[in-house]
């Protein structure tokens, strides 16, 4: 049994030495980030792209600012980690039964002012970061919820194109849920 | 913040395969970036059906979403996934043989409790359970009990989270044929996912002893109801009238895969051993009855449920472990495996459900309901607080909200 362990230490070893692949992420403002290439294909858009051979030194992403860039990255790296280091659960029944380990971090992480988490939203999509994509969509579902249509409308800069007797009419429709 | 797609010389980008134009018209502030449809879309999914009835406000096109059926489904789908701990519907009897409905929330969310009750305007006050109802289903969030209304035998779909239903009055029973006595009829609620639809399908049946053998003849008759069409058609041609199978109804069914799956006996007697017990199920989509065989089973208790998206029968009753068979594959016979056997069960009457993939929903000796956690085998006794008195569990379905509306006749708020 020792020696087999240690064999097995050995060659995760070699598997480091030839993973520390990095790739060079370039925002839209220029700077560039360089990161290894298996935290970088946490994102499928940047996955398809080395994939496709089209990743030759650096990969602009002109849609996502350094700002936001920065925080991808760290959110990538976190998850990247983790999901390195947990077991392969036993006998799990279902795939949903595991608590993420991350949730304590991944609330931290969205602790941002609006301006920032909406980018996030636009920069997980554009990235195609599912973890992201659903971490930060909660977060502002979380954050609706307890809202009037008037403060939804505030938050989200939206102009109300009902008069209002049309307002009062569709509010009507549904009396209880504004109490 | 700009969204043009880059064009760079000599390779080729794959960008966002999700993208959309369609984009929100915002106001003229420019701080906030705009959130294009479909990322508003995967936010609004996000919410709880309370909230997306008051926001039908904000805007016309948020009220013109919350009511498409794309959006309906979409949501559903998302909370029926992403539901860790979903409430539980149950039914059960008080000492009067009155069914009474309790929705409990899931022990690890409160475990709350709140009677069920859609008898909130003049319609649904018109509507009344029969004693011994003879369906109690839950799909997608809405609630299909049989009973009463004006006058007439039928049944109510209800959904309790926008608090909108729809009451649905039975065809005419056929005539008894000679020497047949109506004996009762057996109901099923289903959805038809090809179709966007909702159906109830009644079997109607008939008996005929017939004395110089003693052999019992059955003969049924099938009516199904479509929500879309809002009207009965009857279906002919079918296993059970030509193989004289006696359906089981109440606690032995399941909806699954777009299938009602009930147990029945072939070539019965009342009072029959389980040797003979089939699984009938009716296509909800096509209209069709088909029979599934069960492996050799030792244990004569079935109830049938869904586990890891199988098709699944738990067996019990002759010492304190039950076993959960599984069809690996639907529709193959071959395929049903004894996945699972949970022990050393002490003190429990008969399983009910399984909710989710890990937790199953007993009765115990004293009637109160448990959860088994297959995972972790721990046992967590729902609380009682808000039950009625007397109240024995007979059924009981995992619930989650769904936006599902009704048109069409005899629709009520309650």
């Amino acid at each position: 049994m020792a020696s087999s362990s240690t064999s097995v230490v050995v060659s995760n070893k070699e598997k480091e030495n030839k993973n520390t692949k990095k790739v060079t992420l370039k925002s839209s403002d220029g700077e560039s980030f360089e990161v290894d290439e298996s935290v970088a294909m946490e994102s499928q858009t940047i996955k398809h792209i080395i994939e496709d051979g089209c990743a030759n030194n650096e990969i602009p992403l002109p849609n996502v600012t350094s700002g936001i860039l920065s925080r991808v990255i760290e959110y990538c790296k976190k998850h990247k980690e983790a999901a390195g280091e947990s077991e392969p659960s036993v006998t799990s029944y279902t795939s949903n039964s595991t608590t993420n380990p991350l949730t304590e971090w991944d609330t931290e992480f969205v602790k941002v002012d609006q301006n920032t988490l909406f980018d996030l939203i636009l920069a997980a999509n554009y990235l195609d970061i599912k973890g992201l994509l659903d971490l930060t969509c909660k977060t502002v579902a979380d954050m609706m919820k307890g809202k009037t249509p008037q403060e939804i409308r505030e938050t989200f800069h939206i102009k109300n194109d009902y008069t209002p007797e049309e307002e009062a009419e569709v509010r009507k429709e549904n009396q209880w849920a504004f109490e | 913040m700009s969204q043009s797609k880059m064009s760079n010389s000599g390779s080729k980008w794959r960008w966002g395969r999700r993208w959309r134009s369609c984009r929100l018209r915002l106001s003229s502030n420019n701080n906030l970036p705009s959130l294009p449809e479909e990322l508003l879309e995967e936010i609004l999914v996000r919410l709880p059906v309370k909230s997306l009835l008051r926001f039908r406000c904000v805007q016309k096109s948020w009220s013109t979403l919350v009511q498409n059926p794309t959006f309906i489904a979409k949501h559903l789908r998302h909370h029926q996934t992403k539901t860790k701990n979903p409430s539980i519907l149950v039914e059960g009897m008080d000492k009067e043989g009155n069914f009474k409905y309790l929705l409990q929330s899931h022990p690890d969310e409160g475990g709350g409790v709140r009677i069920v009750d859609f008898k909130g305007d003049s319609m649904g006050r018109l509507f009344t359970l029969r004693p011994l109802t003879s369906m109690f289903a839950c799909i997608n969030g809405i609630i299909c009990f049989s009973g009463v209304f004006r006058g007439h035998y039928g049944f109510v779909l209800w959904n309790p989270a926008i608090r909108k239903g729809k009451v649905v009055s039975y065809p005419n029973p056929p005539d008894c044929p000679a020497h047949f006595v109506r004996i009762r009829s057996c109901h099923a609620f289903g959805f038809d996912q090809n179709s966007n639809d909702y159906k109830v399908v009644r079997v109607v049946e008939h008996r005929k002893k017939s004395v110089e053998n003693s052999i019992t003849r059955y003969r049924s008759y099938f009516f199904v109801y479509s929500l879309r069409a809002d009207s009965w058609t009857q279906i002919f041609g079918t296993p059970v009238q030509h193989n004289n199978i006696k359906l089981h109804s109440r606690c032995d069914e399941i909806f699954f895969n777009g299938f009602h799956h009930w147990i029945g006996s072939l070539n019965s007697e009342p009072g029959d051993s389980y040797d003979h017990h089939i699984i009938m199920s009716f296509d909800m989509s096509h209209e069709v009855f088909q029979i599934i065989r069960f492996p050799d089973m030792f244990f004569p208790n079935k109830t049938l449920a869904v586990f890891n998206d199988c098709l699944a029968c738990i067996v019990y009753g002759i010492n304190e472990y039950i076993d959960i068979w599984v069809m690996r594959e639907y529709g193959v016979e071959d395929s049903w495996t004894k996945q699972l056997v949970v022990g050393h069960l002490l003190g429990i009457q008969r399983p009910l459900q399984i909710l989710g993939n890990e937790e199953i929903l007993l009765v115990d000796e004293k009637k109160t309901l448990v959860l088994y956690n297959i995972g972790s085998q721990e046992m967590k006794i729902l609380q009682r607080t808000g039950y009625p008195k007397i109240f024995m569990p007979t059924q009981a379905f995992g619930y989650v909200e769904s936006l599902v509306s009704f048109t069409g006749g005899d629709v009520f708020e309650s």
